[in-house]
């Protein structure tokens, strides 16, 4: 990945992507939390580079165009409730129309997710509505494996009360954090890197200020992101978005006053656990050997590659997102031509989860399902949140299972209809919810070390003879047992002659 | 044959090109979208046909559906 970063960013740039630039023309690059010269000995690099502060905005815009180049069929308003399996391979997927009702399954050699993560499981996250975790389900409804649902990164500046997100990239600018004291708190718990440490350092730093009563507000209960100390000019050019965000949300201009932050769900490490060509690995249930299912890829933050760990830092998911999502193409190109035939599939295939819609569709119980959701998103919110200990991840798994009970047996769905019934359709995300819930409070209880962003308060160190490895999670139905496997992490590098393998260290900033 | 109004002149348009485009399919599922654009239009055979926004829109939707299903990928259809 980072070997074909700089690629990556010639190819955007000559898509039509609006980078920032220098007086000279050149790319604009800013510093991002994390990133350091010489392994971490070198101090901070600026390496980052960005078009203003919605570099996500302006990628999804330029490939949306790319897109529309190149004679693409889009299913607008069509929503993939499940994949089509045969033989343990992958044939296509199964959609509904919301548009008008229709159910659809469509045939395909190679199927890429693309469906983004799981915020959507905490009360109060940085992504859309629509982040609910479709594909982890998909696949692990299919009997296939997801990988590290524990590692959940807490974005440190998601604004107090609307969750909305203030982008790293004002810390890189200069902005810095402060508590009820006026105190840049960052400079006691990571001297060298203060408010530009890692965002797991960051966010439980900020958690600690909060619990030991000096947090700010009525509630005493978050910090202040402070930029009014930068030049008006500065801010208005490089961050012009948080400007707006901040006076939409938080009703502050930041020229003038600090902003309300928290710390907020903002990326899910964990997913389909894939190989460096994007396609999906699973373990062989004889063999016990690693292989990779035939047909499905996966890319972004619904896999899993793992480029990221326990802990992922700026930037790096719109990178992994290009690269990998590169990468699945041509390994596709490689294998595949127009015209080539499809396998052969049972007729019935996919009236099993047909099946399972229907009963969602028809169910009368007593609990609506917005009041399912509200009570999983509280459950995950307090007791699998920034700091863990064994009796908050026991309590929110037996809590978790209750959840599922109610949502097998006391659903009511109020909407009968099939043509844009929104009911039926979140009432399939929060399924797909629970389910990535399930798998990661599973995970995290047995996770019994603090790595990264899973931070145990009962196991405070990092343990890398007993737990440098990935774990793999089952659930086929909710409500099912989640079932906890490990898989080995990938020590060396693809090539060991051109870069050499980096050894962990303990971090230290 | 008493006058077509115009409205009902499209009506018919659309389904000719339905039918035009069933020709396309394989031969073995061919009676499948011959049946199926038939029970579209036979759904709303009653309609009052004084209704015109009501059918302008449902015209709307049929040529929308037409062009998904007129595809040479999609080889079956059920229901």
């Amino acid at each position: 990945m980072c070997r074909e970063a700089a690629k990556t960013v010639y190819e955007l740039e000559n898509y039509g992507m609006p980078f920032s630039r220098t007086e000279d023309g050149r790319i604009y690059q800013r510093a991002l939390g994390g990133q350091s010269l010489e392994y971490g000995k070198g101090g901070q690099a600026y390496r980052c580079c960005a078009a203003a502060d919605r570099t996500g905005h302006a990628m999804l815009h330029t490939l949306y165009g790319q897109s529309l180049k190149h004679n693409t069929n889009f299913f607008i308003e069509f929503f993939a409730i499940d994949l089509l399996m045969v033989d343990g391979a992958c044939v296509g997927v199964l959609c509904m129309s919301m548009e008008d009702g229709t159910l659809h399954r469509v045939f395909a050699r190679n199927t890429v997710l693309a469906t983004g993560g799981y915020g959507r499981s905490y009360f109060s996250c940085t992504s859309a509505h629509t982040s609910t975790g479709d594909g982890n389900a998909m696949v692990a409804r299919a009997g296939l494996p997801n990988q590290d649902f524990e590692f959940i990164q807490f974005h440190p500046s998601g604004i107090y009360g609307a969750g909305v997100l203030i982008t790293e990239g004002a810390r890189g600018e200069g902005g810095y954090l402060l508590n009820a004291q006026g105190e840049r708190f960052m400079e006691r718990y990571a001297p060298t890197a203060k408010d530009l440490a890692s965002r797991d350092v960051v966010s439980r730093s900020m958690t600690i200020e909060i619990r030991e009563g000096r947090g700010c507000g009525p509630d005493k209960d978050h910090v202040l992101l402070q930029l009014s100390h930068l030049p008006k000019d500065l801010i208005y050019e490089r961050l012009p978005g948080i400007a707006e965000t901040a006076s939409v949300f938080a009703g502050i201009d930041i020229t003038k006053e600090p902003i309300p932050v928290l710390p907020t769900v903002h990326y899910c490490m964990g997913g389909v656990p894939t190989n460096w060509k994007g396609q999906v690995l699973t373990v062989d249930s004889v063999s016990g050997s690693e292989k990779t299912v035939d047909g499905l890829y996966a890319a972004g933050e619904v896999a899993s590659v793992s480029v990221h760990g326990a802990n992922r830092l700026g930037a790096n998911s719109l990178l992994d997102l290009v690269v990998f999502g590169r990468a699945c193409a041509m390994d596709i190109a490689e294998k595949s031509e127009r015209g080539m035939p499809h396998t052969a599939v049972p007729d019935d295939i996919g009236h099993d989860s047909l099946a399972e819609m229907e009963a969602i569709r028809n169910s009368e119980g007593d609990v609506l399902s917005a009041q399912i959701r509200a009570d999983m998103q509280k459950v995950m919110q307090t007791d699998i949140a920034v700091f863990r200990t064994k009796d908050s991840l026991e309590v929110g798994n037996e809590r978790l299972g209750k959840i599922q009970q109610d949502f097998k047996n006391r659903l009511a769905v109020k909407d009968k209809s099939m043509v844009w019934n929104s009911d039926l359709v979140e009432t399939l995300e929060l399924r797909n919810l629970l389910t990535c819930a399930a798998q990661t409070a599973g995970s995290a209880l047995a996770r019994e070390e603090s790595r990264g962003s899973h931070a145990r308060e009962d196991f405070p160190d990092r343990d890398d003879k007993e737990w440098m490895k990935h774990s793999l999670t089952w659930q086929r139905r909710e409500g099912d047992k989640v079932e906890v496997g490990y898989r080995k992490v990938t020590g060396t590098t693809l090539d060991e002659e051109e870069c050499k393998a980096v050894l962990p260290v303990t971090r230290s900033y | 044959m008493p006058r077509l109004s115009g409205l009902q002149k499209d009506v018919l348009v659309l389904y000719r090109r339905c039918l035009r485009a069933c020709r396309a399919k394989p031969a073995e599922t061919r009676p499948n979208f011959k049946a199926f654009a038939r029970r579209e239009f036979d759904k709303h055979i009653e309609h009052n046909k004084k209704d015109f926004s009501t059918i302008e829109f449902m015209l709307r939707k049929g040529h929308r559906q037409l062009e998904i299903y007129e595809a040479p990928g999609v080889t079956n259809i059920a229901g």
